[in-house]
């Protein structure tokens, strides 16, 4: 059945969008797998739905082309591609039932009115709509419209469903129990998905793979684990999670360790592979969750390579975790996220106490200045 | 005690925001509708005013009396004469309702379809000609119609004709004329219609396999059907009634319930029966109007 290769099943080629001066989509080129969940990843005005645009055949690309299982599709309308779309508003035609809804794909392909009442009623069976069939759009809730528009997708059996902002316009509740299912969904019929999100969170929980897009480029692709851990520039360390971010000076190297100045008199050993020489200005980041705060007169003290001393500025209990923010000396703050599962000696910690701060010397990032 | 008061002020406010309509009904149409209904059962006098009062008091018995006639309408059903000219107004008020549609829809679309900053403007051009007075619109198309006018010498200049078409004087004239006068009351309320339409639907649909024009008669089409229903009442209702630009374009040759309604009053001096025309005329235009809302509303609800 599948004509080109497994791991490039959807080929885009130095794909270039330009709208009169404004370059949308710049040089970008990437595979994505069959059976695959692609998340594109980026802020408003970063290309990302321009890109999706193109691939789902809306628009023409100016330069460049996209191969679907070894069709090249630039070129032909929509409705010839074996490709759907769930549009972030879901576009359900108002004036249709939801079994009208899911159905109109199949009449449009010319399958028979039996054949379609029989699929679009396995459809309505799997995303829980059989009871909603005869309704209209406008009488349904958000979760439920969210899922005509799935099925109205799906229904097709496409090579590809592209998702804008699948979960954008369903609260919290609803959007992890969606998420769930339309990943399940994914797996049964081994589709192939391509997200295109701006919420990160959305992204790490449904993506094999993320490609983070900024002004038209694809920054950084990666599992979401790689993309984290192991950020290949300060812009995607930044955008996924939060972030500590200092300005340092190298101050020399010891063994593995490069030790970089945050201030006059706090310096941090940081074990990573970037290249250096002394004196180079660089940004260090870590994260939040990676640090460990300790009350200075408490029995249970860090064992890690840095440990700093510091008061604390703030704290901020929410729930799962606690946010504290701790002055090291020399105007350098940085923020420490605890989860509330040993709360025994740290529920105490306040406001203007004296802690020790425990800072690996792994997963700190350098990044050039 | 203030939210009562509350309560009272909210009332009074939705009151007086209510009023102001309800008077402008009464004063000028049902208060006008009552007067044409009283004289649609009179009879015509050679008085001032033309028509014999409704009620008369006889003192000696203590009675009033009112006389309701109905032979009014009795001959406006028997004399075909009227028949045929609300079957004309009707003929000539469907066709170029139709005529307007097929024009007016791809018009609409257009102006719908085109840039937000040009849109203005082009609803400006299309309510240009409102500017100058319909009299003297109709009078210019007297002159492009007319056998030495305009279009018979371009026509004749090019060769498609060697002898001057008549066009003035028949209903092809009433046709253009009507259609000319009444497309932007087509053009407006569909174009309010397809320019709130949400584009990503067109999306859609192509996305799940429908050519542009089937996604057209799918979705665009069925979408606006609100819209083309206005706008096709915007042109029937006061084509119907039309008076001035069949007389002028068409004279004798094109029999509309506009100009009977003339005759009797002016005339013949024939209140009632003029009257009775109006109520029948009315009549005939409001009971499908109020059977369409009332499956509209169903539909709704």
């Amino acid at each position: 059945m599948t004509v080109g290769n497994q791991s490039e099943f959807i080929r885009i080629e130095n794909i270039v969008k330009k709208f009169g001066e404004v370059t949308a989509v710049n040089n970008v080129s990437l595979n994505i797998s069959q059976g695959e969940v692609f998340c594109l990843l980026g802020g408003s005005g970063s290309g990302k739905s321009t890109l999706l645009r193109m691939l789902a055949g809306f628009d023409d690309p100016t330069e460049g082309r996209v191969i679907i299982d070894g069709d090249d599709i630039s070129g032909k309308p929509p409705e010839r591609l074996p490709v759907n779309m769930m549009f972030q508003s879901y576009a359900l035609f108002p004036h249709m039932t939801v079994e009208k809804n899911i159905g109109y794909g199949l009449r449009r392909d010319g399958i028979s009115k039996a054949e379609t009442k029989q699929r679009v009623d396995e459809i309505m069976e799997m995303v829980k709509l059989s009871p909603f069939a005869t309704r209209k759009p406008s009488q349904l809730s958000g979760g439920q419209r969210q899922r005509v528009a799935l099925a109205r997708c799906i229904v097709k059996r496409p090579k590809v469903l592209m998702l804008d902002e699948p979960l954008g316009a369903l609260d919290k509740k609803l959007r992890e129990e969606t998420q769930q299912e339309l990943l399940k969904i994914q797996r049964d019929l081994g589709l192939t998905f391509i997200v295109v999100t701006h919420d990160q969170e959305e992204a790490m929980t449904m993506a094999d793979r993320i490609g983070i897009m900024d002004m038209g480029q694809i920054v950084q692709v990666g599992p979401p684990r790689e993309l984290y851990e192991n950020p290949n520039s300060m812009f995607i360390a930044d955008f996924v999670g939060s972030l500590n971010k200092f300005k340092g000076v190298i101050k020399g190297q010891d063994g593995d360790d490069t030790i970089v100045g945050l201030s006059e008199n706090i310096t941090v050993k940081v074990d990573t592979g970037f290249e250096h020489n002394d004196g180079d200005k660089v940004m260090l980041t870590n994260r939040p969750e990676k640090l460990e705060i300790f009350s200075a007169d408490s029995a249970e003290q860090p064992t890690t390579k840095n440990v700093l001393d510091g008061t604390v500025k703030f704290v901020s209990y929410m729930g799962e975790q606690t946010n504290y923010a701790v002055e090291l000396g020399d105007d350098v703050v940085v923020r420490i996220a605890e989860q509330n599962h040993h709360m025994s000696t740290k529920a105490s910690i306040s406001m203007g106490d004296k802690v020790k701060v425990a800072w690996p010397a792994r997963s700190t990032h350098l990044f050039s200045a | 005690m203030s939210a009562v008061l509350h309560q009272i002020q909210g009332r009074m406010g939705k009151l007086f925001v209510l009023l102001p309509p309800y008077l402008w009904m009464i004063l000028f149409f049902l208060l006008p509708f009552g007067f044409v209904l009283k004289i649609s059962f009179s009879e015509a006098i050679i008085a001032s005013p033309p028509f014999a009062p409704l009620f008369e008091f006889d003192p000696d018995e203590g009675i009033l009396n009112g006389i309701f006639r109905i032979f009014n309408y009795q001959y406006i059903f028997e004399d075909s004469l009227y028949l045929n000219a609300y079957l004309g107004s009707a003929k000539i008020a469907t066709v170029s309702t139709i005529i307007c549609l097929i024009i007016g829809y791809p018009f609409a679309l257009a102006i719908a379809r085109s840039p937000k900053s040009k849109q203005g403007f082009l609803l400006m051009a299309l309510m240009l000609p409102f500017w100058t007075s319909l009299l003297i619109r109709v009078y210019a198309w007297i002159g492009i119609l007319r056998q030495d006018g305009v279009l018979n010498n371009i026509l004749l200049w090019v060769g498609v004709i060697d002898e001057p078409l008549i066009l003035l004087q028949t209903t092809f004239a009433t046709y253009v004329g009507v259609v000319y006068a009444y497309l932007p009351f087509m053009v407006l309320p569909l174009y309010a219609t397809l320019e709130k339409q949400d584009l990503t639907l067109l999306e859609a649909s192509r996305d799940l396999g429908a050519s542009p024009i089937r996604s057209f008669f799918d979705i665009t089409l069925p979408l606006s059907i609100p819209g083309v229903i206005s706008g096709c009442m915007l042109v029937f209702i006061p084509v119907i009634g039309e008076f001035v630009i069949p007389t002028l374009l068409s004279g004798e040759s094109t029999l509309m319930i506009g100009r009977v309604l003339w005759t009797e009053f002016f005339n013949n001096r024939d209140w009632p029966v003029a009257s009775a025309v109006a109520i029948i005329m009315l009549l005939v235009l409001i009971i499908p109007i109020i059977i369409f809302q009332n499956q509209q509303a169903k539909q709704e609800g």
